[in-house]
């Protein structure tokens, strides 16, 4: 019941935050319009005046593609380049806005018309949640490093000295859901620690780091129990949309469609966020009070 | 009618019991009508030692000398001695290749060799003193893939021989095509096989002499025609096949069993066993299907099969049905991989993998890869050595038209929603991508193209221009082409000028002279030529005509206008940026929708235009069917006189939205 009720809450406060949510949207847009744009002036100059790229109309050409990078090999190491320094700017920001939607979530019920604290909440944790951010990111690397050192002693001698490669796969498929079970398991506390900083407002964040251990591990049942409904919810949702997404493209109903309900997709990601922050809000009010 | 019955009945139970009492009964056969001269057959008596991986052989070759020359040598290839040691050619030319594990860990289980320990001529004395190792295509001393006896008596013309040998082998781990891995055996190349004698006139011959290369690692058939009775002795839990038909198997007291294979009219024959095959068998058009697959690979049991049967169904509607009564199919495990993706007679390699997911093509690529070369190399037996272009260049062109036409010409290869690429496209593009599309022609012999071995030039390159052939004399012309030549030159061991005349031949009768006297310009480009195909459209420009023409035209001495002019001339310059010379279309496309298409032969290196039009031209096209295939750069055969960037952006808003979703995605854990 605790779950569905912290459940409950989180889609609540998701749907009062309207405002957020299409800031938040705005905001994805621009950075990915940060990629695209460059992206499009560059290929409109290089490809506007050729008829080839009426090849684009039925989707991906080979062809095109690849005489496209013989010709102008420097392409894909600008993408990837842009992509890549786009991609980290986009990470810091959401660390910045981290501060601020808990910030705002967490004073939902008294301050709801108002975005100025949500900024004022950017601004004032994102150091603190930059250096968070930055400890999670060693346990998360220790945790995949781990995992894949038990991976490989157990697949020891490869084939030299397996005679199935299915036993391979298995190990593979068991370490791989194993390692997801427990970078699922670092995220939440993560995020736990992050309402931890937010509630408690202490300049050192080890306490807070270490406290959201303790809360989860406390109430594992209800912290993992809404972190994993929500986040199975979450994949359901995906594979619905790719499910959609894949009937779209082989009906071959025009890519506006096909846009638009992937930007329909894009707004429930950043509703899954939110629930997720709302929802853990809750679960730490609730265990304080307990 | 009651006694003619039962004589029937009374003959066929005589020639039935006579059958039974011989090795190979009547069924057996394979032709009533020989397919071949059958020059070289060869029964093989081998056994397999699983512990040590050797191999002990009894071997007798029936040789015909169908030549007027008298024949005082015979050269043998040994090629599992490319594996003997870092002296070979094999390994030499495969420094850098991976294929060869660090010497500092190699122990003698990696290493393979063959030794013939005795030959002798009938039942002669033995002659292994007479023989010598020899090094016909580098002078290389520490090589020992080819052997030469020297004869005691020659060989006169027209006379037969029988050569008998007794020789012992050590199986190399695998490293390329040949070997062991684990207990998995593929025996390719694996006995001592008898060059080819070419008398005056015959390919590139001026005088009779034997061909018999050594063993490259880019190149390895050619051999005459024969039969193969091989009795394969092995352990008992071990599933062979091979080339050939299974004629019985006899079970032994200890341990192992000896199968028994028959095979016509066929150039080589090779084997494989490992107690861990799944068989899987099925009949197609008459033709037994064995297929001999990793029990865990059973997922692509289907994928290997029905891409087999489609390419059967292609090749035996436009060259001829597959006459052989059996194909195998053989994948080999993932760590003996590199055995896969070869060609034997009546028998294919094609690589397998756990979980190999449906997007990726490598088992239908591969399957029908290496069936069009029972056509192109096994049945049209050229050199590979000498002309690899025509059995791995003809096999790539012909496998995909096949992928293309089961599969689609945009997904046969790769077939994801995003991604996806047809296997005619793959050929190109790694032609076109070459880091030196100059850099030799096409008719070199395989191991003397400059810095190792661009395969394109040999796969890639010909594909692409056998497809441009294709384009520029249409598709029922290239299939009569094929036709013509696979026809006469069937069980037989043609040269380029045998496939050029074909070419001639037919598009003279289909096309008289509308691409000149004959095509041999085609090829003085493409297969004589290093250079390469790049059509452009160079400008288009529109000039308004300022006026009518008007003034005093005769003696009336009135002004008239005289034939106003349209409202434009338009110019259009085309360009040829390489030395290849192709006829090509241009489409030309007014603003109003009414389009011109135009020929140009394609010559001078720059060609002109010039419409006098009421409209401006949209676009201009070369080649708007893309028949000239191999032009190097699509992006400047068309040009707009107006930018569009529309399906550029329809495309890449697509990709934005991926990016978002990515972006999005990230940011829930952060």
């Amino acid at each position: 019941m605790k779950i569905i009720n912290a459940l409950k809450y989180g889609f609540r406060l998701a749907s009062l935050n309207l405002k957020l949510w299409s800031l938040l949207y705005l905001i994805n847009l621009l950075f990915a319009g940060l990629v695209v744009v460059p992206l499009l002036y560059y290929l409109g100059g290089k490809l506007a005046m050729t008829k080839a790229t009426d090849r684009l109309i039925g989707g991906f050409d080979f062809t095109l593609f690849n005489d496209f990078l013989n010709q102008y090999p420097e392409f894909l190491r600008l993408l990837s380049t842009q992509t890549m320094v786009v991609g980290i700017l986009f990470i810091l920001l959401y660390v910045f806005l981290t501060g601020g939607i808990l910030t705002r979530l967490k004073n939902m019920e008294t301050d709801l018309h108002r975005l100025g604290n949500f900024w004022t909440g950017c601004g004032k944790y994102f150091w603190r949640l930059l250096r968070l951010s930055f400890y999670f990111m060693l346990i998360h690397l220790s945790v995949a490093g781990l995992f894949f050192a038990i991976f490989s002693w157990s697949v020891a001698g490869g084939l030299d000295y397996f005679t199935s490669e299915a036993a391979i796969f298995f190990r593979a498929k068991v370490c791989f859901f194993l390692y997801g079970f427990f970078a699922l398991f670092f995220f939440m506390v993560h995020d736990y620690a992050k309402v931890l900083v937010i509630t408690n407002n202490r300049r050192l964040i080890f306490r807070d780091f270490w406290g959201a251990f303790r809360f989860v591990i406390k109430n594992i049942g209800t912290t993992f129990g809404v972190y994993l409904l929500l986040f199975g919810l979450f994949v359901l949702v995906s594979f619905f949309y790719g499910l959609l997404d894949g009937f779209i493209h082989q009906m071959g109903i025009p890519s506006l469609v096909l846009f638009l309900t992937g930007q329909v997709f894009v707004l429930a990601q950043i509703g899954f966020k939110l629930v997720n922050f709302g929802s853990m809000v809750k679960v730490m009010k609730n265990g304080v009070n307990e | 009618m009651d006694n003619a019955i039962r004589i029937f009945w009374f003959v066929l139970f005589w020639v039935n019991l006579f059958s039974v009492g011989s090795s190979l009964s009547a069924q057996d056969v394979w032709f009533e009508v020989p397919l071949s001269e059958r020059i070289a057959s060869y029964d093989i008596s081998v056994k397999l030692d699983t512990e040590l991986h050797r191999l002990t052989a009894t071997q007798t070759i029936y040789w015909q000398n169908t030549s007027d020359d008298t024949i005082r040598t015979i050269p043998f290839h040994l090629y599992l001695n490319a594996f003997k040691n870092t002296g070979s050619t094999f390994y030499q030319e495969s420094y850098g290749s991976g294929r060869f594990p660090d010497l500092k860990n190699t122990t003698e289980a990696d290493w393979g060799w063959i030794n013939i320990d005795k030959i002798k001529i009938e039942d002669g004395e033995d002659l292994s003193g007479q023989l010598r190792y020899i090094h016909p295509d580098d002078d290389n001393d520490k090589d020992q893939t080819v052997v030469e006896l020297v004869l005691p008596q020659p060989i006169l013309p027209r006379a037969k021989t029988i050569l008998k040998l007794n020789w012992t082998a050590k199986i190399p781990k695998i490293k390329i095509r040949t070997g062991y891995s684990k207990d998995f055996y593929l025996q390719a190349q694996w006995f001592p096989k008898i060059g080819v004698y070419e008398p005056a006139g015959m390919r590139f011959a001026e005088v009779g002499q034997w061909n018999c290369h050594q063993y490259h690692p880019t190149t390895e058939y050619y051999a005459n025609f024969g039969n193969y009775k091989v009795s394969i002795n092995a352990p008992a839990n071990f599933i062979v096949g091979a080339s050939g038909t299974r004629t019985r198997v006899d079970t032994q007291s200890d341990g192992t069993a000896t199968h028994h294979f028959y095979g016509e009219d066929i150039i080589d024959f090779t084997w494989t066993t490992s107690p861990n095959f799944e068989v899987v068998k099925d009949t197609h058009s008459g033709v037994q299907l064995e297929l001999l697959i990793n029990s865990e690979y059973s997922c692509c049991t289907d994928r290997y099969l029905e891409s087999a049967k489609h390419a059967m169904d292609y090749l035996g509607a436009r060259l001829m049905p597959y006459p052989f009564p059996k194909l195998t199919i053989v994948v080999p495990p993932l760590h003996g991989i590199n055995a896969g993706a070869m060609e034997y007679p009546t028998l294919v390699t094609a690589p397998g993998m756990y979980g190999f997911p449906d997007w990726l093509r490598s088992p239908e690529y591969f399957v029908i890869h290496e069936y069009v070369h029972q056509y192109f190399m096994m049945m049209v037996a050229t050199n590979e050595f000498e002309e690899a272009w025509m059995d791995e260049g003809f096999t790539s062109y012909w496998k995909s038209r096949i992928l293309d036409d089961a599969y689609g010409i945009k997904n046969s290869v790769i077939d994801l929603r995003w991604v996806r690429m047809g296997a005619m496209e793959f050929f190109r593009s790694r032609y076109v991508g070459m880091d030196n599309i100059h850099l030799a022609e096409s008719t070199r012999a395989g191991w003397e193209y400059p810095n190792g071995s661009p395969r394109a030039l040999f796969y890639s390159k010909p594909a692409t221009w056998l497809k441009t052939l294709e384009g520029i004399v249409g598709v029922a012309t290239m299939d009569k082409i094929m036709k013509t030549y696979f026809d006469r030159w069937k069980f037989r061991h043609p040269c380029r000028y045998d496939f050029i005349d074909a070419v001639n031949e037919v598009v003279a009768e289909n096309h008289g002279d509308e691409f000149g006297e004959n095509m041999n310009w085609f090829f003085h480009f493409v297969l004589y030529g290093t250079g390469a195909c790049d059509y452009a459209v160079g400008s288009i420009q529109h000039y308004e005509n300022a006026t009518a023409s008007a003034g005093i035209w005769d003696d009336s001495l009135r002004v008239k206008k005289e034939n106003p002019l349209k409202k434009y001339q338009a110019k259009v310059v085309l360009q040829r940026l390489e030395e290849i010379q192709l006829p090509v279309e241009i489409l030309v496309h007014f603003e109003d929708d009414t389009e011109v298409l135009e020929q140009w032969d394609g010559k001078a290196r720059t060609h002109g235009l010039t419409y006098e039009t009421d409209v401006r031209i949209a676009y201009v096209e070369i080649d708007p069917s893309q028949k000239i295939y191999m032009d190097l750069n699509i992006l400047n055969n068309s040009k707009r006189t107006v930018p569009d960037t529309r399906s550029i952006w329809a495309y890449v808003s697509s990709w934005a939205m991926r990016i978002q979703q990515v972006f999005q995605g990230v940011s829930f854990f952060i």
